[in-house]
């Protein structure tokens, strides 16, 4: 299902008016010009789902990788380690413009027109007014200091450690704009926030970790076959075993929202938009999650049997990465989607 | 490994359980007087409850008559977190009434309806 077929289908699910009319519904599109608020939003939400999963997965991986991956002796691999900080030195200004749209994006779709984005008062009542404005201040807060820290000269243990921390808040600050800030205050509520940051934070390890793993083994065409062979298996058994923790967490976390939006009634999801999307999401990850079984118990067993064709089944395991990695990206156009469908009641 | 899966898998059942609740965005749960409702005598207010709590500063409530006559009426205040109360300007003649409500739930999203009672002489 390409992103397009997603979004018309989203589209249709957010005209479809769910209940009697009496009940209320969700505001029609206004056609302002060619970009709707809601392509707006999805496109704002999918690029900053994208440079904060690369904000946290990207930084956190240099931390189970050990340290003489990040120095430049034996085992080293600077060449990935330099792409990665330049990956992330991109990542923060995008996330930080992206997250400023996503707020206006969700200020026009509340007031229904991108008119009143620039009317000081409405921001007012934006920030001061609302229960997520507290949330969105903090935000953008964290994605100033973001910047900082990237423009920051010294690239050290401690700079990924800032970043890695930015990325963790941006994650766990996301779940207050969205479907999981419904359940209130109490511990219904508690449950369903930590339920989104769980997953929030499994994935972008798991999806975030992707590109320096394929800096990674970019790197490995400098070394002899032999080393090469050594390094990749090890730095694949340290990423799986990051990626096997993170898995069953995404899973369970990722039944349990789903649970939260439908109110336990699963069946719900068979005969709405809302449905129609989350299994389109539930497909990709289904995808991607056969990709990564594959690169774990195929791939890597072949590479540790391979002798001199070692370097043969690493320029294969990169392609599988990237594909993995394309469609994580994928996974995160869907999530952008979901989040802005109103989910069955 | 595995006992960490299982504390997960309870996890996810307690999850499981406790969503039972109908929530997303914000639909018109109740109102008074009730949706098509007719009434004998003027209301001194409209009171609206929602399917989830709302965010006052980006609601309001409007009500005219059915030839479309604004009504004047108090800003609608939240006594709850999901219940508008809006205080009527004067006492309301025998006749058909729209009420228009737009609100935008805690979790940013917006809604709007209309729905109609009437005052019998």
């Amino acid at each position: 299902m390409s992103i397009f077929q997603i979004l018309v289908l989203a589209a249709a699910a957010a005209e479809e008016a769910p209940f009697q009319a009496d009940m209320g519904s969700m505001p029609p599109e206004s056609g302002d010009g060619f970009i709707t608020i809601f392509h707006f939003l999805f496109l704002a939400r999918w690029i900053h789902f994208a440079a904060v999963f690369i904000l946290f997965g990207s930084s956190f991986f240099w931390f189970y990788m050990g340290h003489e991956r990040s120095e430049s002796g034996l085992g080293g691999l600077p060449r990935a380690l330099r792409a990665t900080k330049i990956l992330l030195c991109v990542a923060a200004p995008i996330a930080a413009i992206s997250g400023v749209a996503w707020l206006a994006g969700i200020l026009a779709n509340m007031t229904s027109g991108f008119s009143n984005v620039v009317d000081l008062e409405t921001w007012r009542l934006f920030f001061f007014e609302t229960q997520f404005g507290p949330v969105s201040i903090v935000r953008l807060a964290l994605l100033a200091a973001a910047i900082v820290v990237v423009a920051l000269p010294w690239r050290n243990r401690a700079w990924f450690s800032a970043l890695l921390h930015i990325g963790a808040f941006l994650l766990i600050t996301q779940a207050w704009l969205g479907h999981a800030a419904e359940g209130g205050a109490g511990l219904y509520g508690t449950v369903m926030i930590t339920a989104y940051c769980v997953h929030a934070l499994a994935a972008a390890a798991w999806v975030g970790g992707l590109p320096p793993l394929l800096f990674a083994l970019v790197e490995q065409r400098r070394f002899n076959p032999h080393d090469a062979r050594d390094w990749t298996l090890d730095i694949l058994s340290r990423y799986s075993l990051m990626a096997m923790a993170a898995v069953p967490l995404i899973v369970l976390s990722g039944i349990a929202n789903a649970a939260f939006r439908v109110a336990g009634a699963f069946d719900k999801l068979f005969y709405t938009g809302y449905g129609d999307v989350l299994f389109a999401k539930v497909g990709v990850v289904a995808l991607m999650l056969g990709l990564a079984a594959f690169n774990r118990f195929v791939a890597m067993p072949r590479l540790r049997a391979a002798s001199l064709k070692g370097m043969g089944q690493i320029n294969r395991l990169r392609v599988s990465v990237a594909c993995e990695l394309a469609l994580g990206a994928l996974v995160l156009a869907v999530a952008a989607v979901l989040g802005i469908t109103p989910p069955p009641q | 490994m595995r006992k960490i899966l299982k504390i997960l898998a309870a996890a996810t059942a307690a999850c499981l359980l406790a969503a039972t609740a109908a929530f997303a965005h914000a639909f018109l749960d109740t109102a008074s007087p009730g949706v098509g409702a007719t009434v004998r005598g003027s209301p001194s207010e409209l009171r609206l409850s929602f399917s989830q709590n709302i965010v006052a500063a980006f609601s309001g409530v409007q009500i005219s008559t059915a030839s479309g006559q604004a009504v004047s009426a108090g800003k609608a205040v939240l006594v709850a977190p999901n219940v508008l109360t809006v205080r009527l300007g004067r006492a309301l003649s025998p006749g058909a009434y729209v009420v228009s409500w737009h609100v935008v739930s805690v979790d940013t999203h917006p809604t709007s309806g209309t729905y109609q009672f009437t005052v019998a002489p």
